[in-house]
């Protein structure tokens, strides 16, 4: 057990030495220079951007580019081209800001997910299996921005609140207690909207799971033990079921930054995913590459954590 | 007549079919289809057929572990189809199951030990967890398997090893009756042997009354005192073993017993069975053997399904020509 532990950290750290490189090199590729983008003005000479180029490192051969880089990112002395600003403060910042978004968004979703699905396949071809599956495959169909935008002006005309950004402009004298009840409030709208998708999905796979494993033998087994129906599904078919999504929970982490693009934009919500579009736009290469880094970082933590999670729970799987 | 232990009146399981978008019923899959039958206390009844004759959907709705369309099924004079939720969970202590696949018919994730103590805990047949554990020992025992091998998952045995859990989880309620669903036609020959002999010796031990079902004559015949012939979701022959061997009236029946293999002869030329088992979905009119029996004569097709009659003494057979 030690010993996979050891030879899958090793796997991961290559792995995520090579995701480095080309994650670096790929950017490089890309066409459109941080120097002719930065300040865009038709005044600018060639001698401009060629000493922007200089100044932004950008005339060094790529790996020493790549060396620096890399040091800079982990002393943290790296800075945005964009504004000059330090570029994990700038990360942090915004993380701080999606986390919320993305606790209740995940809550949320495998918090219903799990019940939805479950009781979807126990009461297969009822009234409330076919209103789930109507109701999911809505949701996948509908485009999240158009679900958005009818939610939005739903809220808004009904309730007559703003619903843009994480507060209420202005506010920040309000007692602590206004001001986190707005908080909240702008938190909500965008967690059900980045949560509705996840719900509609990941339902319909707990769903398809659980039918699987309720109709194999063991379950039968079970049943013929004269065991109480409770038992049989939570005991013995639930257990197995969940097994796969272990995986999927492995990959929950990295959606912290990537998963909520289209929802931060929409309600111009000042987190990560924006961050990460904003700084393409601008070709904020530093930016770009260092989340890109930490996204890759999130991904190897966890499948990681899923690995282990498996050894704990499959008998199976003994490494 | 003596008093039977089990007995099945008329039993019926068909499952709908259902096409297109909105599901709409476009027939029924008659899989039990009228089928009588008795098993007495310590006795063996071999059930064989084809594949896809409904074997085994007629183990598990004699069970109720399918819930039968119409029909009747007694057990010490308790009918079974009577019985709500709660007192048929109490009465399966009485009859017990083997599955055919001893690799999908235990939870994975639960050890030997606890797949075989579970009945127990859940029919407080054990006071203490003790005594809980001296008997699933005493039964691990009792089917070749080793105390210590209690706390291993069912990954680490072998096919056969696993079917001894499975039928040391069977007896744990000490029932009277057990189902044996092809209990040996996913093992290797010579592990077939060893869980045949096993079966017979709890047999005797415990007087347990078998349905012994398979589509392997040989087994079938080593097993049992009496044997049905099934087709199509009918029993077309019911006779004491040695006598559906020596005379068998069904022209089935004959096939069947003609395509037994024996060591060292090899026949010249086999009747064999032209055509696939029908399908049960549109079932051919009159005697639902007809289109592929030999002697087939126009009354087989013309008149209703034969039913099963007692030709000779406890020999039952269904079929127009006899």
């Amino acid at each position: 057990m030690l010993a996979f532990l050891k030879r899958s950290l090793w796997q991961r750290v290559i792995t995520l030495f090579l995701i480095s490189v080309i994650a670096f090199l790929i950017i490089h590729l890309a066409p459109g220079s941080p120097a002719e983008i930065c300040p865009l003005n038709p005044k600018f000479t060639h001698e401009d951007i060629e000493r922007l180029r200089e100044a932004l490192g950008l005339d060094k051969p790529l790996p020493v580019q790549y060396a620096l880089f890399y040091k800079r990112l982990f002393t943290g002395e790296l800075r945005s081209f964009k504004d000059g600003q330090p570029v994990l403060g700038k990360i942090w910042e915004r993380f701080l800001n999606s986390l919320p978004l993305f606790v209740v968004g995940t809550i949320l979703t495998w918090f219903l997910a799990f019940p939805l699905g479950i009781k979807a396949a126990l009461k297969r071809e009822s009234f409330f299996d076919r209103a789930t599956t109507f109701f999911a495959y809505l949701l996948i169909a509908l485009p999240a921005f158009f679900l958005a935008y009818l939610l939005i002006i739903f809220v808004v005309q009904r309730f007559d609140v703003s619903v843009m950004g994480m507060t209420t402009f202005g506010i920040e004298d309000a007692p602590w207690a206004f001001r986190w009840n707005n908080r909240l409030w702008h938190l909500l709208l965008p967690s059900i909207l980045g949560a509705a998708g996840g719900i509609a999905i990941l339902s319909r796979f707990v769903r398809s799971q659980m039918l699987e494993i309720i109709n194999q033998d063991y379950i039968r087994t079970a049943k013929a033990k004269g065991l109480p129906e409770d038992t049989v599904y939570y005991k013995h078919a639930l257990g197995n079921a969940l097994m796969p999504f272990i995986t999927m929970f492995g990959l929950v982490l990295p959606a912290l930054i990537g998963g909520s693009v289209i929802i931060e934009y929409i309600f111009a919500w000042p987190g990560m995913g924006r961050l990460g579009y904003e700084a393409i736009m601008a070709r904020d290469f530093p930016v770009i590459i260092s989340l890109n880094f930490i996204a890759a970082l999130l991904t190897l933590m966890g499948t990681f954590l899923s690995d282990i999670l498996y050894m704990l729970v499959d008998p199976r799987i003994r490494l | 007549m003596t008093k039977s232990l089990l007995r099945v009146v008329n039993l019926k399981k068909h499952f709908p079919v259902e096409r297109g978008m909105l599901s709409r019923l476009s027939g029924w899959v008659k899989a039990v289809d009228g089928v009588s039958f008795s098993i007495d206390a310590g006795e063996t009844l071999g059930l064989v057929g084809e594949s896809g004759c409904g074997k085994t959907t007629l183990g598990r709705t004699i069970l109720r572990l399918l819930e039968p369309t119409a029909g009747e099924i007694f057990f010490e004079e308790t009918k079974l189809n009577e019985l709500s939720p709660e007192e048929l969970r109490q009465f399966r202590a009485r009859m017990q199951v083997i599955f055919q696949d001893p690799y999908s018919s235990l939870n994975p994730r639960m050890t030997a030990g606890s797949i075989v103590g579970e009945p127990l805990a859940v029919h407080r047949r054990a006071e203490t967890k003790g005594k809980r554990e001296e008997m699933v020992g005493e039964l691990f025992e009792k089917v070749g398997l080793a105390r210590h091998h209690k706390n291993r998952y069912p990954h680490e045995f072998s096919g056969g090893m696993r079917q001894r859990i499975g039928i040391a989880r069977a007896l744990a309620l000490k029932p009277k009756f057990i189902v044996c669903d092809e209990p040996v036609s996913a093992l290797d020959v010579s592990i077939q042997a060893q869980i045949i002999n096993l079966l017979q010796e709890l047999q005797e031990e415990l007087s347990l009354a078998y349905l012994f079902i398979s589509h392997d004559l040989r087994v079938v015949a080593h097993m049992s005192n009496r044997i049905a012939v099934m087709y199509l979701g009918r029993l077309v022959e019911v006779a004491v073993k040695e006598e559906l061997f020596q005379n068998p009236f069904h022209p089935y029946t004959k096939i069947l017993l003609e395509a037994i293999p024996e060591p060292g002869v090899i026949k010249k030329q086999k009747t064999g069975l032209p055509g696939e088992i029908q399908s049960s979905l549109n079932s051919p009119s009159g005697c639902s053997f007809h289109p592929r029996c030999p002697l087939a004569k126009e009354i087989c097709s013309r008149e209703e399904e034969p039913q099963l009659q007692e030709k000779e003494k406890n020999h039952f057979v269904a079929c127009h020509l006899r």
